[in-house]
C-alpha cells in the first residue's frame, strides 16, 4: 500500500513538474508567444510554404509593402529606373549585416536574384521578365528586364536576400536543412524548432541595422486545430496568434469580446475576404447581363451580419477594397430580386418545364455548380447562403466543397470551375498588374478566365506603366470595368480581427501584407510580462 | 503431412494476395484523388506556369505513364525504397521514422492497455449479464474521438490547468503530454473491445458445455476463466490483432486534437498536400502491421484453441 502510495506521489510530482515546465515557456524576459495552426513541418523557407511566411523574421528584403499598398524602403535605401523601364538601380543600406555579422552587399543581392531564378518554381514568375541582376559596387545592384514591368517592386517585395557564401554551395536549396539555412539580416535569429512540442523560437537580432527589437524572444507555438489555440489564448499560455493573410473566423469574435485582457486589432482587409468568382469561358458565365442577374440575387447584408459578425462592410462593384491607394468609389452591390428575376427573364432562362427551376433558353435543365473551399470556414458557411440566394430566383445550385488540393487543381490549373467562392490575399491583389488583376486575368492564375480585349488593354497599359498619375487613371478605369463586367463579385469587404492578451502585450501593429509579424510590431510592441 | 504443408501453402499464398491487393489499392487510391501534388508544392498566390508545372512533374517522374509509375514503385518496394517525399523534400523513411516513435510511444500502451481492459470488462458484463455498464460503454463508443479530446482539453488542461494544451513527448519532463490523449484512445478501445467482447462471451455462454460445466456444479470464476473465456479467446485475439494493426495509424483525429505531431498528423498533412509517397509508405506499414499482427493471432489462436487445428 505504501508503495503504491509512492509511486502515485512520483507520478504526480513528474505531472506537476511537466506542467510547470510548460508554463516556463514564455516566462524569460520581453517573450512575445504566437499561436498558429500554420502546418510548419521543417526550417526551410523553401520547401516548407509555412515557414517560408516566417522568412521575413530572419531576412529582409529590398522593399516591403506598407499602409495601402504602398511600397516602402527597406534593404534598398533608394533605386530608379531609367526612361526604358528595363532598368533598375538600387542603391543598399551601408549598415545592414548578416546575423554572423558579416556585411550585406550587392553581391549578395544580385546573387540571390539570380540563384531564385534558377533553382526556385516560384520566383521563376516572380521574377520572370528579369534578364540579370548584377552588383555595380558594394552598395549599388542594377536589374535588366526583358521589358518594362510597373509592377516589379511589388515582386521584389516578396524576395528575401540571401547570404551568397552560404547559398552557392547548395545545389538543391530545397533539401538544405540547416541552420545556415535560415541565416539572414532580419530582425529575428532563427534557434530552433522543437517538432515534438510545435515550437519554433527565435531569438532578437541585437545587430540589425534598425536597431534592436523590443523583444528579447519569439516563440511560435503550433496547434493542431483552433479550438486548442483558443483555450491557450484566454488561458495565457500564447499572447496572440497568427496565421498569414488572416485573422481569426469573425463568428468567434462575440464569444471572445468581454473575456478577461483579451482585446483585438480591428483593421480593414486589403484582401477580398471572399468573392464569387465566375468561369467567364464558359456559358452562361461568359454573359455579362447573367453575372449582373446572379449579382441581384445576393444578400449583401446577410452575409456581413452572419458571416462576418458585423465585422465586414457590403462592398462595391468595383471589387478592390477601400484601403487601397487609388481606390475608386464605384456603385454599392445592392439585393433586388425583381431585377435579377427580369434580367434572367429577358435573357431566356425561363422554367420551361414548370418543375420550379430555371432552364436555358433551349428548355435543357440549368444547374450551376458552386464550388468552395473547405478549410475556410467561413466560405463553407457562405455557400450555403448564397446556395439559398440564388435559388430564390429559380437557379438551381449543387454545392461543390473542395479541399485545398482539389480547389488548386480545378482553379489554378484545370479551370473546370463553373462558380467558386474564394477568397484573395493582399499581396495577391497586388501581383500581376496589381488591382486583383492577376485572379482575373486568363493570361494569370486567372480564376476568372478573363480576355476580353478590354480587359487586356487596361492591364497591359497597367504593366507598362509607370507615372503614377496615369496609373491612377488606369486603375480607376479598371475598377470602373471591374464594377460593369462583375467578372467576380465581391460578397463582403471584411475587416481582420486579431486578438491578443492585453495583460501581457501592447502596440502589436498590423501590416497589411504580413500581419502582426511585419517590422512595425517589433519596434513598437510593449512585453509587459 | 502433405495436407499440411499443402494448407501452409494455402496461407501462405492468402497473406501474399492480400499483401499484392493492398499494395496496388495503395498505389490506385492516392492517385484516383482528385489534386495534382505539384500544383501544391506552390504556395497559395504563385502563378502556375505549365512548362514550369511539367519540369517539376519530370523531376518526380509523375510524367511517366501511370502503369510504368506502378512498375517503378512494385520494383522500389522490394528493395525497400521507399521513395521522396514531395512535400518534405526528404526520403519518406526519414520523414516517417521522426514522426512514427511518437505515435507508438501514444498509441501503443494505449492500445495494450485498452484492448487488456476492454476484453476484461466486456466479459464480466457478458458473465454477470450487467445492463448498466453495456449502455455506458455505447455512449463512449457513440462519442466522437475528436469530441471526447476537446472534451478533455476543455476540462483538465483549459479549466483545471492539470494537463497542457498539446504537443508531443520530447523529454521524460513531457510525459504529462501523453495523458489525456492516451486516455481519450484508452476509453474508446475499452468501450469497443468491451462491447465486443460482451457479444463474444454471451455467445459462447449459450454453449452446451458450459450449461455442463455448471451442471457439474463448477465455480462461477471456474467456470469463467477455465471454459467461457479460453472458448471465446480466439475470436477476442483475433479482434484485438486487427486493433493493434490501426493503433498505427488510427489516431489522426486524436492527434488533430492534441496536436501531437505523430503518424496522424503526417497523414493528414500528405493527404491534404498530396505527397503520394508518404502516404504509400504509411499505409503499407500498416498493411504489413494488420496482416502480421493477424498472421499471430491465427497461430496463436490455434495454439490455444484445438478446435481450430483440426
Amino acid at each position: 500500500m505504501r508503495k503504491c502510495l509512492v509511486i502515485s506521489l512520483v507520478v504526480i510530482l513528474i505531472f506537476l513538474s511537466g506542467c510547470a515546465a510548460d508554463r516556463e515557456v514564455g516566462k524569460k524576459e520581453k517573450t512575445i508567444v504566437i499561436g498558429t495552426t500554420m502546418p510548419i513541418k521543417a526550417e526551410n523557407i523553401f520547401a516548407d510554404y509555412y515557414f517560408g511566411i516566417l522568412r521575413d523574421l530572419m531576412m529582409d528584403r529590398l522593399v516591403s509593402i506598407g499602409e495601402g499598398g504602398k511600397i516602402y524602403p527597406e534593404l534598398a535605401e533608394s533605386w530608379e529606373v531609367t526612361e526604358s523601364g528595363k532598368v533598375w538601380i538600387f542603391k543598399l543600406r551601408k549598415n545592414a549585416t548578416f546575423h554572423d555579422g558579416s556585411k550585406l552587399t550587392a553581391e549578395d543581392v544580385a546573387f540571390t536574384i539570380n540563384y531564385l531564378r534558377e533553382k526556385i518554381p516560384e520566383y521563376r514568375a516572380h521574377l520572370a521578365l528579369v534578364e540579370k541582376a548584377e552588383a555595380v559596387d558594394e552598395r549599388t545592384v542594377k536589374i535588366t528586364l526583358s521589358k518594362p514591368w510597373s509592377n516589379f517592386l511589388w515582386n521584389l517585395a516578396v524576395m528575401n536576400v540571401l547570404p551568397k557564401r552560404v547559398w552557392e554551395k547548395v545545389d538543391k536549396p530545397l533539401e538544405f536543412f540547416d541552420l545556415n539555412a535560415t541565416l539572414g539580416n532580419g530582425p529575428f535569429i532563427f534557434e530552433k524548432f522543437d517538432k515534438a512540442s510545435g515550437l519554433l523560437v527565435f531569438k532578437a537580432n541585437a545587430n540589425y541595422w534598425k536597431g534592436k527589437p523590443n523583444v528579447d524572444r519569439l516563440i511560435f507555438r503550433v496547434f493542431g486545430n483552433d479550438q486548442a489555440m483558443l483555450m491557450a489564448l484566454l488561458k495565457g499560455e500564447i499572447d496572440t496568434i497568427y496565421f498569414y493573410a488572416r485573422g481569426i473566423d469573425p463568428a468567434i469574435v462575440p464569444g471572445l469580446l468581454g473575456k478577461e485582457n483579451i482585446s483585438f486589432i480591428i483593421v480593414e482587409n486589403l484582401g477580398v475576404d471572399n468573392a464569387l468568382w465566375f468561369n467567364c469561358k464558359r456559358y452562361p458565365f461568359n454573359i455579362t447581363e447573367f453575372r449582373v442577374a446572379i449579382s441581384y440575387a445576393l444578400s449583401y447584408e446577410d452575409y456581413v451580419k452572419y458571416i462576418s459578425a458585423g465585422y465586414a462592410e457590403v462592398p462595391n462593384a468595383g471589387f478592390v477594397p477601400k484601403g487601397w491607394g487609388f481606390y475608386k468609389e464605384t456603385k454599392k452591390l445592392e439585393k433586388n430580386l425583381t431585377k435579377a428575376s427580369s434580367i434572367l427573364d429577358s435573357l431566356g432562362f425561363k422554367d420551361c418545364d414548370k418543375d420550379g427551376w430555371r432552364d436555358y433558353p433551349n428548355c435543357t435543365a440549368l444547374e450551376i455548380r458552386l464550388a468552395y473551399r473547405t478549410d475556410i470556414v467561413e466560405s463553407s458557411r457562405l455557400a450555403e447562403f448564397v446556395k439559398s440566394d440564388l435559388e430564390k430566383v429559380g437557379l438551381r445550385i449543387r454545392l461543390q466543397p473542395l479541399d485545398i488540393a482539389s480547389f488548386r487543381q480545378v482553379l489554378d490549373r484545370d479551370k473546370t470551375h463553373e462558380i467558386v467562392i474564394s477568397r484573395t490575399t493582399m499581396w495577391g491583389m497586388g501581383m500581376w498588374a496589381g488591382y486583383g488583376t492577376g485572379y482575373f486575368d486568363a493570361r494569370n492564375i486567372g480564376w476568372a478566365v478573363v480576355s476580353d480585349a478590354e480587359f487586356f488593354e487596361v492591364v497591359d497599359a497597367l504593366l507598362n506603366e509607370t507615372k503614377e498619375e496615369n496609373r491612377q487613371k488606369l486603375v480607376h478605369k479598371l475598377q470602373d470595368l471591374y464594377a460593369e463586367k462583375l467578372y467576380a463579385i465581391p460578397l463582403y469587404w471584411g475587416k481582420i480581427v486579431q486578438p491578443y492578451r492585453s495583460d501581457k502585450v501592447e502596440s502589436l501593429v498590423y501590416n497589411p501584407m504580413m500581419g502582426i509579424i511585419g517590422d512595425e510590431t517589433w519596434f513598437k510592441v510593449q512585453v509587459k510580462k | 503431412m502433405v495436407q499440411g504443408s499443402s494448407e501452409k501453402v494455402t496461407v501462405f499464398f492468402r497473406y501474399f494476395l492480400t499483401f499484392f491487393l493492398v499494395v496496388t489499392l495503395n498505389f490506385v487510391i492516392p492517385r484516383a484523388m482528385p489534386g495534382d501534388p505539384v500544383v501544391n508544392l506552390f504556395g497559395e498566390e504563385a502563378y502556375l506556369h505549365p512548362e514550369i508545372l511539367q519540369e517539376i512533374r519530370k523531376e518526380f517522374g509523375l510524367d511517366k505513364p501511370l502503369i510504368e509509375q506502378y512498375f517503378l514503385y512494385i520494383e522500389n518496394l522490394f528493395t525497400g525504397n521507399f521513395g521522396y517525399s514531395f512535400s518534405f523534400h526528404k526520403p519518406v523513411l526519414e520523414v516517417i521514422s521522426e514522426y512514427m516513435w511518437r505515435t507508438i510511444l501514444l498509441t501503443l500502451p494505449s492500445t495494450v492497455v485498452g484492448v487488456l481492459f476492454g476484453v476484461y470488462v466486456g466479459s464480466l458484463i457478458a458473465w454477470k449479464k450487467k445492463q448498466v455498464e453495456v449502455v455506458l460503454m455505447i455512449v463512449v463508443y457513440s462519442i466522437p474521438v475528436y469530441w471526447l479530446g476537446i472534451i478533455f482539453l476543455y476540462f483538465f488542461s483549459y479549466k483545471a490547468g492539470i494537463f497542457p494544451l498539446g504537443g508531443a513527448i520530447s523529454s521524460f519532463e513531457d510525459v504529462n503530454k501523453l495523458i489525456l490523449p492516451s486516455t481519450t484512445i484508452v476509453l474508446h478501445l475499452i468501450a469497443i473491445n468491451a462491447l465486443m467482447s460482451r457479444a463474444i462471451v454471451s455467445g459462447t455462454m449459450n454453449e452446451s458445455f458450459i450449461v455442463t460445466a455448471i451442471a457439474k456444479g463448477l465455480k462461477g470464476e471456474t467456470v469463467l476463466r477455465r471454459h467461457v473465456i479460453r472458448a471465446s479467446l480466439a475470436p477476442i485475439i483475433a479482434m484485438s490483432a486487427i486493433e493493434f494493426g490501426f493503433a498505427f495509424s488510427g489516431s489522426i483525429l486524436v492527434e488533430i486534437v492534441f496536436s501531437y505531431p505523430g503518424i496522424g498528423l503526417l497523414i493528414w498533412e500528405a493527404v491534404r498536400v498530396r505527397d503520394y509517397p508518404i502516404l504509400q509508405a504509411i499505409f503499407i506499414l500498416v498493411a504489413i502491421i494488420v496482416i502480421s499482427a493477424n498472421a499471430i493471432a491465427d497461430l496463436i489462436s490455434k495454439a490455444i484453441d484445438p478446435r481450430l487445428r483440426s
